[in-house]
């Protein structure tokens, strides 16, 4: 009460009126900061000692928001945003960036991706060319040997996944075209007869490689009796006890493994009644954290801002289903606007104390706009999505959940390859 | 030993201008995967070849088609397969977060007639008491479980013993325990219900231990009505006769209460869906709405 009133008198001041627009988010912060009635007991470990070292951090952060008065609402700077895309893209990688070269197709995927997110679309179409110049070299053999993530290396899954959406991005359908059929008989040769995929020559099958396929196969309208052949009963032995999905049958539930579970179904165009819905809500739901108000990759793990869309897109995914809201859209913001976003250099990153990057940046872009928008969709689960804004409070586009792209992406493409 | 590379021309790495996302390259890094790259690009499966892969990997371990490369080497050159596991240790423990190492190991080891699995203890312990909850390292043991039954290998069971007698919190251990316990028929359910009970009491407010619980009575499809004596130890059950109540208010664990309102499955549900969003779990607030109104709408 003794906080509002004094909100109130540094409004009254002038201070900073311009600055308050709905929904405020003193009453959520206060809500996240307000500790639930459950008895603390004497008990000491390595995971309660890194889980309170980061509440510490995010407390210090929302309280000092508090105190202030000021910023009382989320701020987004979507020019900073804009400018550390751009700048990645466009100047030189420094050398330690040599981390990244076999992640070429990768890096393009996400920084052109929130370039879109970000709506400049303009900007896209002037990059195109340079794109579609980067793009081809990475493809192995005209697809026959898939497309690498980086020049002259071999065809990976995920590399021709994320070189594929970008193309997808920038509407470059008909190169898409000329590969399609080898990209077909590559990701053929990689299918197992339990009817995973391995990621590529010698590779390792999961989840993620069975998402990456079926992605493409989707998009270019691939996906016959023979490539899909054993996928959905692969991808159910991925759920486990706790309710979320393993890379592989047996191993713990993990939220990036859960995002490609899940959207498995979509793509397979099967309900999720297939899998065990009740189970597999309580396991996400479970993923946010009520100070942090972002989500955790695993139970008793730490919060991190990828997972704002890993989890989130699989909230999406089960909302459409449920027609109900299932999260807590506002606190997954206040975490991703306040402790993932860098607002003086732009970009975004897994916590306070880390360094921004390519990757937290897309996913934490894909995160918001799920906090953004709800979702509905239709008899064509993986391309039916209808994206409603919660309020006028909006900072990205809306999104096609299953493939992570701005919302009517996938969806020209798969137009484009039905005709 | 040293091997000459001068008849081999180092492919070039990308550095055409204007090229997004370009990475500029040091000079030792250009040599180094020009060179790899052109013994790769003619197959080449030899000493000299399997040297570079050897540099390569220490410079970018995360290049995935060295990886490839070298495992063609080494099968052609018929290396002793054991120098080669110990190599990798070594590679291991410098590269934590790794997708290719491990899968790459076991490539290595099915090329391996009558491998003794206990073998690897010790670099599998060695990685996870560095971090405790590394995906990939965990994702192997499984995988060495599995292919060397080893559910009831005395040393396993132990170590996993012992990491959540360290850390009740930590969900890999607990789910390496599920697969272990329960892929294994001779498993005694009781003393597993005893011990995950044992271990809820210790630190009741943990998602890892109460799931552990739940998926032992879904697997086993033991009514939930058995576990109500258990949680009362955690809610007084007055709570929700009596929601204003202070010297009830304070519980020892909102995973307790939640199942709770599972075992009623009546209006006493609603009630504790109610007292999850005002004061237990109020960050779920929409999903204790749904549940409220899946029960009234049956
Ligand atoms: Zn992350």
């Amino acid at each position: 009460m003794e906080d509002q009133i004094k909100y109130l008198i540094n409004i009254i001041k002038g201070n900073d009126f311009h600055d308050v627009k709905p929904p405020n988010i003193y009453n959520n912060l206060k809500k996240m900061l307000g500790k639930p009635l459950v008895a603390n007991v004497d008990y000491d470990s390595e995971t309660l000692e890194k889980q309170s070292e980061v509440e510490s951090m995010v407390n210090g952060i929302y309280q000092d928001i508090l105190d202030s008065h000021r910023h009382i609402n989320n701020h987004f700077e979507i020019e900073k945003h804009g400018e550390f895309v751009n700048r990645s893209l466009t100047i030189p990688l420094p050398g330690y960036y040599k981390g990244y070269d076999a992640n070429h197709s990768w890096m393009l995927y996400w920084l052109t991706n929130a370039n879109c997110l970000l709506g400049q679309q303009e900007n896209e179409l002037e990059m195109k060319d340079l794109i579609v110049e980067k793009i081809k070299t990475l493809i192995v053999d005209n697809g026959k040997g898939g497309i690498s993530g980086g020049a002259n290396q071999l065809g990976h899954l995920a590399s021709s996944y994320a070189a594929i959406l970008t193309l997808v991005l920038v509407e470059e359908f008909d190169l898409l075209k000329s590969i399609s059929s080898n990209l077909y008989q590559w990701m053929m040769s990689l299918k197992q007869d339990d009817g995973s995929f391995i990621m590529h020559y010698n590779g390792e099958a999961d989840t993620r490689s069975m998402y990456c396929a079926l992605v493409i196969g989707s998009l270019l309208n691939l996906l016959n009796d023979d490539f899909t052949h054993g996928c959905l009963s692969w991808v159910q032995k991925c759920q486990t006890y706790e309710g979320g999905f393993a890379g592989v049958p047996g191993t713990e539930a993990h939220g990036g493994y859960t995002f490609c579970g899940v959207a498995c179904f979509f793509l397979l165009n099967k309900s999720l009644d297939n899998l065990n819905i009740d189970k597999l809500i309580r396991w996400s739901v479970a993923r946010q954290y009520q100070l942090e108000g972002g989500l955790s990759g695993r139970a008793n793990k730490l919060v991190d801002a990828c997972y704002g869309f890993w989890i989130g897109g699989v909230y999406a995914m089960i909302e459409t289903f449920i027609k109900a809201p299932i999260f807590d859209r506002d606190s997954l913001k206040i975490y991703l606007l306040n402790c993932a976003q860098d607002s003086v250099k732009g970009g975004f990153k897994d916590k306070p104390n880390t360094r921004v990057d390519f990757y937290h940046t897309n996913y934490s872009l894909l995160g918001l706009s799920c906090s953004e928008y709800n979702f509905e969709s239709g008899d064509l689960l993986a391309y039916d999505f209808k994206t409603n804004e919660i309020n006028d409070d909006t900072n990205v586009s809306p999104i096609n959940p299953v493939f992570g792209l701005p919302h009517g992406k996938a969806e020209a493409c798969r137009k484009y390859f039905n005709n | 030993m040293d091997f000459k590379y001068d008849d081999i021309t180092p492919l070039k790495l990308n550095e055409a201008q204007p090229q997004l996302c370009q990475i500029l390259y040091d000079d030792e890094y250009k040599t180094t995967m020009g060179i790899l790259l052109a013994l790769m690009a003619k197959n080449e499966l030899s000493e000299r070849a399997l040297a570079m892969t050897e540099l390569g990997i220490s410079t970018l371990a995360s290049h995935y088609s060295i990886w490839c490369y070298r495992f063609d080497i080494i099968k052609c050159l018929k290396k002793d397969l054991y120098d080669e596991l110990d190599w990798l240790e070594s590679i291991a423990i410098d590269n934590e977060k790794n997708y290719q190492i491990w899968n790459y190991r076991q490539l290595i080891i099915g090329q391996i007639e009558g491998f003794d699995a206990t073998r690897e203890f010790p670099i599998l312990n060695t990685m996870i008491l560095e971090d405790s909850k590394n995906h990939h390292v965990w994702t192997y043991r499984h995988w060495l479980v599995e292919k060397f039954n080893l559910f009831e290998n005395e040393k396993e069971l132990k170590f996993i013993d012992d990491l959540l007698d360290d850390d009740v919190y930590n969900n890999s251990a607990w789910s390496h325990r599920f697969f272990i316990k329960f892929n294994n028929e001779k498993v005694d359910v009781d003393e597993e219900l005893n011990y995950v009970e044992h271990k809820i009491r210790i630190s009741p407010q943990n998602e890892s231990s109460w799931n552990y619980l739940m998926g032992i009575y879904e697997k086993f499809q033991i009514p939930l009505i058995k576990l109500q004596p258990f949680l009362n130890e955690f809610v007084n059950p007055d709570i929700i006769d009596n929601t204003d109540s202070e010297d009830l208010e304070l519980i020892k664990s909102s995973f307790a209460l939640e199942l709770l309102a599972k075992t009623y499955n009546n209006e006493k549900s609603l009630i504790i869906y109610d007292l999850l969003i005002a004061k237990y779990d109020p960050i779920r607030e929409n999903y204790w709405k749904y549940l409220k109104s899946k029960l009234t709408s049956n």
